[in-house]
């Protein structure tokens, strides 16, 4: 009996060792005052997953496996918005938006019927999916009703629809396949194309109210390509083009990701990261931080400490890492191991 | 470790006295009495043709019929090669894409070879084993390690010879299989042979189909609630032609036909969408060959054109490619005596495009030539036999180099040396001991140089040195009521490859090979065999364990992705008069599916069986089995989310008319 005792003591401080000793756990807990990561995972694998990096830097990996009893998210996960209380995540190549409570991650419901689904805004009760639908045909904006999570209606955009915004009652839908930028009221569903850039992909908005579109130009691969990639900057309604800032591109480069703090963009340019004032009518010389990660997958800006995070894939065949810069100096502060191929990040 | 150390002195002994003696004329008396010997040669290597001979060294192995056509024609040759130890045969789900992997090498770094000519897909560098019908050859050889030396481009991990040999002495014979199975799935075969001592015409047909919607636990949700495989249903048909004729003063020529239509629908990862994907595979391979046998030398001239179209159709994606292959081979074999024999000869062949993905249309070039040489000694130390235990040596030394060139570039040279070496301990005992040191070499394919985006005309071939040891001992005890045979093996090998070619990500959002690293490949290959019989009963048992540890030495000699360190596998045969019963069970474990090895894939336990009844009505055999695959239903996966069949059962019937 003494014995068992004894063991058991010895059973409870190895464990409370081995926990202390590792600052990545898939125990569940509240993910507040952090930092989700979505860790697209590699195509055709299923193997994407949700990471949280907390405030005191510590990183919680597959955490919803964790809180679904061990289910799989899906194949592609692409983004993430947080609003009314839920996470809705959407798995591009499972073609679903899988929608969790916040607080504990737990799976609500499975919005489906989409195709290839990229980004998901929310506006007066409703939710609105980007859609990539095919290769080499239009997308769609999918309307869905939050209360039933079904999809009510679809309003037809251009190729490749990704991500979008909501500018008053209007989604601006950039279509990264072609090279229209599509402004859809949300109440007639009626669209108009804003802009003529090729591969609109990326937007922001900074302090000034302006929209800042970043098209990545076309690849060297595309039919006329390569094509010169930029910044367009819009008017806060969307209805006026203020200036075009060309970045460029070469034959195996083309700019990519946007991010910004209010005052300024920080995008990525041949593997280089770039930053911009606002007020800027040409693109940056030389680069704010060169090479920040060995494959630049992601891009996010958070005011609280005034970082930048950057996802790095690396191969996509390991797992991904996501790099914390100083966005004022551009120094490396952290380094987070995470899960693989991180594409995103959303403060919570 | 005593016995293992006379060996090495009386091998480098017999090296340098083996040598002296090829290079001198070898009286007639000395070879007479050397018959006895050689025949352990022929026995350890069943040498039939070409540069199989010249492998001296490195581990063959011969899939034994009762593996290889255990159900006639529609025999799979995956299944036959899963039971073998040292193979890890990955696959995408029942019926899908199915690579070999060798050593830690994969299916691209693994040389096909039919009738001797190469089957690789030029643009992938790899083959699918799911399209290729084990029924349809009568001989098929592993070559399990480096030899690039024998068979050329790629063969680093091994080289997989599949042939179907004539028979001149049959008149006429037939067979029909037919089976059923779960998943609706239903396979058709016959096979016709017919001719004279002169001519011989080999006919052969399969039809496969399947409509696969097997059950799986899908855990993309909660409870991991039991679904059905969707868009994963098959059909293939698969014919061979084969003509020999036998012509007067040694000549024979020969012509070999086969066809493959496979119509494939892709069922998607666990938790993917079903994308409706579809795969189309169509491969014409034709094959003319002309034999000349002289007393002292052999002539072979190959002819050969194939045409691999793959068409694939997805509701986001279409795509469709052909490449076209003309190959031409010429082998010259001397054989100025017993000892002796060299082999030299050329491969050309000429690859051909028109792919969107190449933009442009590609013609590549591509040439290697190459010299084999083969001593052999036996019985040298004749001396020996007047000690009071019979023992007898055999020593086979295989040496070569054969050089690849292309459009492109010209490789470092493979090259080849090896020892096979048969000491008779008793009557009833061997021991064998084989050394090899080799060299391999693998040219960049097609995808590799010209895909856009990414293809990368800067590439330079892949080159490796191998290394083998392995040590045999074999025990029977023959007298009329019983029949036992146990056999022992243990091999260990270790080498490198350089300039390994790798598709990795670009920071300019596509993917481009490089190449990136360096990779090491060290193992451990052992196996015990049991022959019984007795009466009516036979009774073999067969388990091997390898231990292969294939690491990337740029990235802290992790393990390769997919190459479990540690397989099991054990063949267990009964029969009894006509009945028989063949249980395989198979340990696989873990698979790192990230190559910083921080996720894998569980372990799993496999367990197939077959039995069956064989029953004779001259001239007719009839056969009746019965196969379970995954008995105890395990839950496995060979690719990440790519879910396997739970149990599962085929029936069929064979029969066959001999005249």
């Amino acid at each position: 009996m003494k014995n068992k005792f004894y063991l058991l003591i010895i059973a409870i401080i190895f464990s409370i060792s081995i926990t202390s000793c590792d600052n990545t756990t898939n125990e569940p807990s509240a993910y507040t005052n952090g930092v989700f990561v979505t860790n697209e995972g590699a195509f055709g694998s299923s193997n994407s997953e949700l990471s949280f990096i907390n405030s005191d830097g510590s990183v919680n990996n597959n955490i919803y496996g964790a809180n679904n009893s061990s289910a799989i998210l899906g194949d592609v996960f692409q983004s993430m918005t947080i609003a009314n209380g839920n996470a809705y995540l959407v798995v591009n190549n499972s073609n679903k938006v899988v929608v969790v409570d916040i607080d504990n991650l737990q799976i609500k419901a499975s919005i489906t019927g989409l195709i290839q689904p990229r980004y998901i805004a929310t506006y007066g009760g409703k939710g609105y999916v980007s859609e990539w639908h095919s290769f080499g045909n239009n997308g769609y904006l999918k309307i869905i009703d939050l209360s039933t999570n079904t999809i009510v209606d679809s309003v037809e955009v251009g190729k490749q629809a990704d991500q979008i915004m909501v500018v008053d009652d209007n989604i601006l839908v950039a279509n990264s396949g072609d090279t229209t930028l599509h402004l859809v009221n949300t109440i007639t569903l009626a669209k108009t194309n804003i802009g003529d850039v090729d591969f609109p992909r990326y937007v922001s908005k900074t302090s000034d109210g302006n929209i800042w579109i970043l098209y990545t130009g076309k690849p060297s691969w595309e039919a006329g390509g390569p094509t010169d990639g930029g910044l367009l900057v819009l008017n806060s309604t969307a209805t006026v083009i203020v200036k075009n800032i060309n970045i460029g591109s070469t034959s195996v480069a083309n700019p990519s990701q946007l991010a910004t703090d209010g005052n300024n963009l920080y995008y990525e340019y041949q593997g280089d990261l770039h930053k911009l004032d606002k007020s800027a009518t040409v693109a940056p010389a030389s680069p704010f931080v060169i090479a920040p990660a060995t494959y630049f997958y992601g891009l996010g800006y958070y005011a609280a400490g005034d970082v930048l995070y950057i996802g790095d894939a690396g191969n996509f065949s390991t797992s991904g890492t996501v790099k914390k810069l100083n966005a004022t100096t551009g120094a490396l502060l952290d380094t987070y191991n995470v899960g693989i191929a991180p594409n995103g990040f959303v403060l919570n | 470790m005593k016995t293992f150390f006379c060996n090495c002195v009386y091998l480098i002994a017999f090296l340098f006295v083996g040598l002296i003696s090829a290079c001198a004329q070898v009286n007639t008396d000395t070879i007479k009495n050397i018959v006895d010997s050689t025949q352990l040669l022929i026995e350890y290597k069943i040498s039939e043709s070409r540069a199989y001979d010249f492998t001296a060294g490195i581990k063959t192995i011969t899939i034994p019929q009762s593996l290889l056509r255990n159900n006639g024609s529609i025999s799979s040759l995956s299944d036959a090669l899963q039971t073998i130890g040292g193979i890890y045969m990955r696959s995408y789900g029942n019926g899908m894409n199915n690579a070999i992997t060798l050593r830690g090498f994969g299916p691209e770094r693994t040389s096909t070879l039919w009738n001797g000519i190469q089957l690789n897909n030029a643009g992938l560098g790899q083959l699918d084993m799911n399209l290729m019908p084990g029924g349809f050859f009568n001989s098929v050889k592993l070559i399990q390690g480096s030899s690039s030396t024998q068979y050329g481009n790629g063969a680093q991990g091994g080289s997989l010879l599949l042939e179907y040999l004539p028979d001149f002495k049959n008149k006429f014979n037939i067979g029909l299989s037919q089976e059923f199975g779960s998943f609706f799935s239903c396979n058709t075969g016959v096979q016709m042979n017919y001719g004279n001592k002169w001519v011989q015409v080999r006919t052969a047909f399969i039809r496969n189909s399947s409509n696969n919607n097997y059950a799986y636990k899908d855990k993309t949700a909660i409870g991991f609630p039991t679904k059905e495989t969707v868009n994963s249903d098959f059909f293939s048909y698969q014919g061979m032609q084969d003509l020999f004729f036998r012509l007067k003063k040694g000549w024979q020529f020969s012509f070999h036909g086969w066809y493959n239509y496979t119509d494939r629908k892709i069922s998607p990862a666990m938790g993917a969408a079903n994308n409706h994907s579809e795969q189309f595979d169509q491969n014409l391979r034709t094959m003319v060959q002309l034999k000349k046998s002289f007393e002292k030398h052999d002539l072979q001239l190959q002819i050969a054109y194939i045409n691999d179209q793959l068409i694939y159709d997805a509701d986001a994606f279409k795509d469709s490619s052909s490449i076209h292959s003309s190959q031409i081979q010429v082998q010259y074999i001397y054989r100025p005596n017993a000892l002796l024999s060299i082999m030299a000869g050329g491969n050309f062949s000429i690859n051909y495009s028109e792919y969107k993905f190449y933009v442009d249309a590609v013609t590549e070039l591509r040439g290697n030539v190459f010299v084999l040489a083969n001593i052999n000694i036996t019985n040298f130390i004749t001396a020996r036999k007047t000690f009071r235990r019979e023992f007898s040596w055999s020593v086979k030394f295989s040496t070569g180099i054969r050089q690849q060139f292309s459009s492109h570039y010209i490789s470092y040279p493979s090259t080849h040396a090896g020892f096979d070496v048969i000491r008779k301990i008793a009557r009833n005992q061997n021991f064998y001991t084989s050394i090899a040191f080799n060299t391999a070499y693998r040219m960049p394919t097609l995808n590799d140089l010209y895909w856009v985006p990414g293809g990368n005309s800067n590439l330079i071939p892949e080159y490796s040195w191998n290394s083998e040891l392995s040590l045999k001992y074999d025990w029977k005890n023959i007298d009329e009521a019983k029949t036992m045979k146990i056999t022992v093996e243990a091999l260990g090998y270790f080498g490198r490859t350089s300039n390994w070619i790798q598709w990795t990500p670009t920071s300019f959002g596509y993917w481009a090979p490089q190449n990136i690293t360096n990779v090491q490949s060290a193992g451990f290959e052992s196996s015990i065999g049991l022959n019984l019989k007795k009466k009516k009963w036979i009774f073999n048992f067969k388990t091997t364990y390898n231990f292969t540890h294939t690491t990337d030495v740029n990235n802290e000699f992790k393990q390769l992705t997919y190459i479990p360190e540690h397989s099991v596998k054990g063949s267990i045969e009964l029969l009894w008069n006509k009945i028989y019963l063949n249980i395989f069970p198979s340990f696989i474990s873990k698979r790192y599916t990230l190559s910083d090895n921080t996720l894998s894939i569980p372990p799993f336990l496999l367990l197939n069986m077959q039995a069956g009844y064989n029953l004779q009505l001259k001239p007719c055999n009839i056969g009746l089995y019965v196969r379970l695959n995954n008995v105890t239903n395990v839950d496995y996966q060979m690719i990440l989310n790519r879910p396997m069949p739970g149990i599962n059962f085929q029936a069929g019937i064979n029969f066959y008319l001999n005249k």
